[in-house]
């Protein structure tokens, strides 16, 4: 009997490190669609020719299947859901949230370009993914977390709300450039090949109501986990501070937008602020310290 | 059998030319009777525009004949001396001929390079020619491969894709800006030729909610009631500049009608909503500095016309890419043709034979005395096999695609022919 615990011990060793080594090729191979998919969808929109969308398309498709297995093989593999600590969960689930906002919006407004915009994001945080593999501990100070509900809600939700920020961020870029072509009457080829204006606002616009709605929901959950656990909203840690700020800086937007009428160049500008204030909190926030260490 | 093409176009003749040598429409029928007489000339084809004139035939007879015929006729038919028609002809015979009439169908030889009514035209001629029963099958089968050539180089190269005249790159920008142009409420200052031409293309863009503004208000109320939209007095601009999405201006006046302050004020109404302004007018009618103004795109009648010159250039790059399909569709054609050809030879030839035994067959039938049913069915059945024999390897032969053996054949098959109604 006393044998046991060591034999369960050993076979498990052995089952984990076969999830392992699928994990890791499933990333890989996401890693090579998103990267077909990268280049396809750049050439498509700088050739003289005009392409057929299919490569870039169908890449995309095949790379979010991969990447969905990625995420429930690794589920399977740490036994909670895949999204803390890691800079490569989160990364590969950032991947996965753009490429899937990206379809949705490619099948609502057959807009090619913008995968050439997104393209390069979606190929940074998948390579971010893969280039620093999981350890298979969580930081030892959200351990404890794991258990309850509100977890998996708070997380899930405020990488999608960032997801949704990311597409406004590029679909601003896309408005300016055009805005600048045509307001200095000089047109690339490539600027005939970009959604208009209109569209890129709507996109935008929506991108920045439905971001706002999952980061304020992401947030509460986030600060209901704190209260369960320990009796309080807020711990003055910097990430905190930085979701602040940014949820301020949309909600300006928001409000500006309906008030006196932000449209376009105004909001794409404010887009590319919060972008970066997001990008800080996801990479800078890791130098702080603090409870959110990563 | 050859195809062969008579024409002149903008590109060797000058429009009094053109327009003494034009078959117009209701006089088609006589035209293509006269110049299809089923003797030299079996099928034919008219097409006649403004820009060019075109006589397209099918006919056994060497092309040489056929041209001089069809000069011949287009000079009777317009009782002009064929000397003074000839120097503005053009005549193709064979691939040339097919490659002309791809490039016209896909609008290669155009004046306007890319526009897309020439095919429209051709078509229209086709139809009325199978109408008067002046199309066979070969015409019919170069026809339907032209029309797919030219939706085949409107797909794959950007030859019609962008806009080559100043209307229709204001509606390309305002695409470009606004997506559709059906929700869109466009105001037209101005009641003259230019701003009617340049509306008329926004309304058949799509633009529905049309406003016509000018200094006299029935001038606009005018132009209003002939293109379904509202007639607004000038008093009235500041109010319908913050409502409307497009401006299109085309007035002469003294001084700028729209100076950038008066478009400031407008955009403070409108809450930054998109405005775009464009001035075809020559003295300009909107002062440049409006340009600077957030959420407002103004173009002048130079930046539009900026706009058509670089996309005439890129249509002439598209060209050559257009030209390169079409030097394989033509190759393609000539080869299904040369196969169609084929094919009708072997036929014909393998009838001839079959026919030639089953009469000797009938002329010696007596001499043979009674036959039982089988014993017939044995004797045609030996004869058709004899007959299959011999003529497979001469048909074999013609599968080759050599010419010159085809053209012996062809002679050996007539010379037996010939033999047999001796």
């Amino acid at each position: 009997m006393a044998k046991l615990p060591t034999l369960a011990f050993a076979s498990q060793a052995c089952v984990e490190s076969v999830w392992i080594e699928m994990a890791s090729l499933l990333l890989l191979l996401t890693l090579l669609s998103y990267s077909i998919g990268l280049f396809y969808s750049i050439v498509i929109l700088a050739a003289k020719r005009r392409m057929v969308f299919a490569i870039p398309l169908s890449a995309s498709i095949i790379g979010l299947g991969l990447n969905t297995v990625w995420i429930v093989v690794r589920a399977a593999q740490v036994g909670r859901v895949p999204l803390l600590g890691h800079s490569q969960e989160l990364f590969s689930f950032l991947a996965w949230a753009l490429v899937l906002y990206f379809l949705v919006t490619y099948f609502m407004y057959r807009t090619k370009a913008l995968a050439a915009f997104l393209f390069p994001l979606v190929f940074l945080f998948l390579l971010v993914a893969w280039l620093f593999p999981a350890e298979s501990r969580p930081p030892a100070m959200v351990e404890g977390v794991f258990g309850s509900w509100l977890f998996p809600l708070h997380t899930v939700l405020i990488l999608l709300s960032y997801a949704a920020f990311f597409v406004m961020f590029v679909v601003g870029v896309m408005y300016l450039i055009q805005e600048r072509e045509l307001k200095s009457k000089k047109f690339s080829f490539v600027f005939f090949r970009m959604p208009s204006l209109k569209t890129c606002d709507e996109i935008g616009s929506r991108a920045l109501h439905l971001g706002f709605v999952l980061l304020t929901l992401g947030m509460l959950f986030g600060m209901l986990l704190y209260e369960k656990r320990e009796g309080r909203f807020w711990h003055n840690d910097p990430k905190e501070f930085i979701a602040l700020l940014t949820w301020a800086l949309y909600m300006g937007i928001i409000h500006n937008r309906l008030l006196s009428g932000w449209r376009g160049r105004k909001a794409a500008f404010f887009s590319i602020v919060g972008f970066s204030l997001i990008v800080f909190s996801l990479v800078g926030a890791r130098f702080f310290g603090g409870f959110h260490a990563f | 059998m050859t195809i062969n093409l008579v024409g002149l176009s903008h590109k060797t003749a000058p429009i009094e030319i053109r327009e003494r040598l034009a078959i117009s429409s209701d006089r088609l029928e006589d035209a293509l009777t006269s110049l299809v007489d089923h003797e030299s000339v079996d099928e034919g084809i008219i097409l006649s525009t403004c820009n060019r004139v075109e006589l397209l035939t099918a006919s056994e007879q060497p092309p040489d004949r056929i041209v001089h015929r069809v000069n011949g006729f287009l000079s009777e038919y317009h009782q002009l001396p064929i000397e003074e028609i000839s120097p503005y002809l053009y005549t193709h015979s064979h691939q040339l001929a097919v490659r002309h009439v791809f490039r016209v169908a896909s609008s290669l030889d155009s004046m306007v390079l890319g526009e897309a009514q020439i095919l429209g035209q051709l078509k229209d001629a086709y139809s009325r020619a199978v109408e008067f029963g002046a199309v066979g099958c070969v015409l019919n089968n170069l026809m339907q491969r032209t029309f797919a050539v030219a939706k085949r180089v409107r797909t794959e190269t950007g030859i019609g894709t962008s806009a080559v005249s100043v209307s229709h790159a204001a509606v390309e920008l305002a695409q470009k800006i606004f997506e559709d142009l059906e929700d869109k409420r466009i105001l037209l200052v101005g009641a003259g030729e230019m701003a009617e031409l340049a509306l008329k293309y926004f309304q058949t863009s799509g633009a529905t909610d049309l406003t016509v503004t000018s200094r006299t208000i029935e001038h606009a109320q005018s132009l209003a009631d002939s293109l379904e939209a509202r007639a607004i007095p000038l008093s009235a601009l500041d109010d319908e500049l913050a409502r409307t999405d497009v401006v299109l201006i085309s007035v002469s006046a003294q001084s700028p009608i729209l100076p950038s302050s008066r478009v400031a004020a407008a955009m403070e109404r409108r809450k930054g909503r998109v405005l775009l302004l464009v001035d075809i007018s020559v003295p300009r009618m909107l002062d440049p500095q409006a340009s600077n103004l957030e959420n407002v795109f103004a173009f002048d009648i130079d930046d539009l016309q900026a706009v058509v010159e670089a996309n005439q250039r890129e249509r002439e790059r598209e060209a050559a890419a257009a030209n390169s399909i079409i030097e394989k569709e033509v190759s393609v054609f000539f080869m299904k043709l040369r196969s169609m050809n084929q094919g009708a030879t072997i036929k014909e030839f393998r009838d001839e034979m079959s026919r030639m035994a089953e009469m000797e067959f009938t002329k010696r039938r007596r001499k043979l005395g009674t036959l039982s049913p089988e014993q017939e069915e044995v004797v045609r059945e030996m004869i058709r096999s004899i007959t299959n024999k011999l003529v497979h390897p001469v048909l074999a032969k013609l599968h080759d695609n050599s010419p010159r053996d085809r053209h012996t054949l062809q002679c050996l098959i007539e010379d037996v022919q010939e033999n047999h109604r001796k």
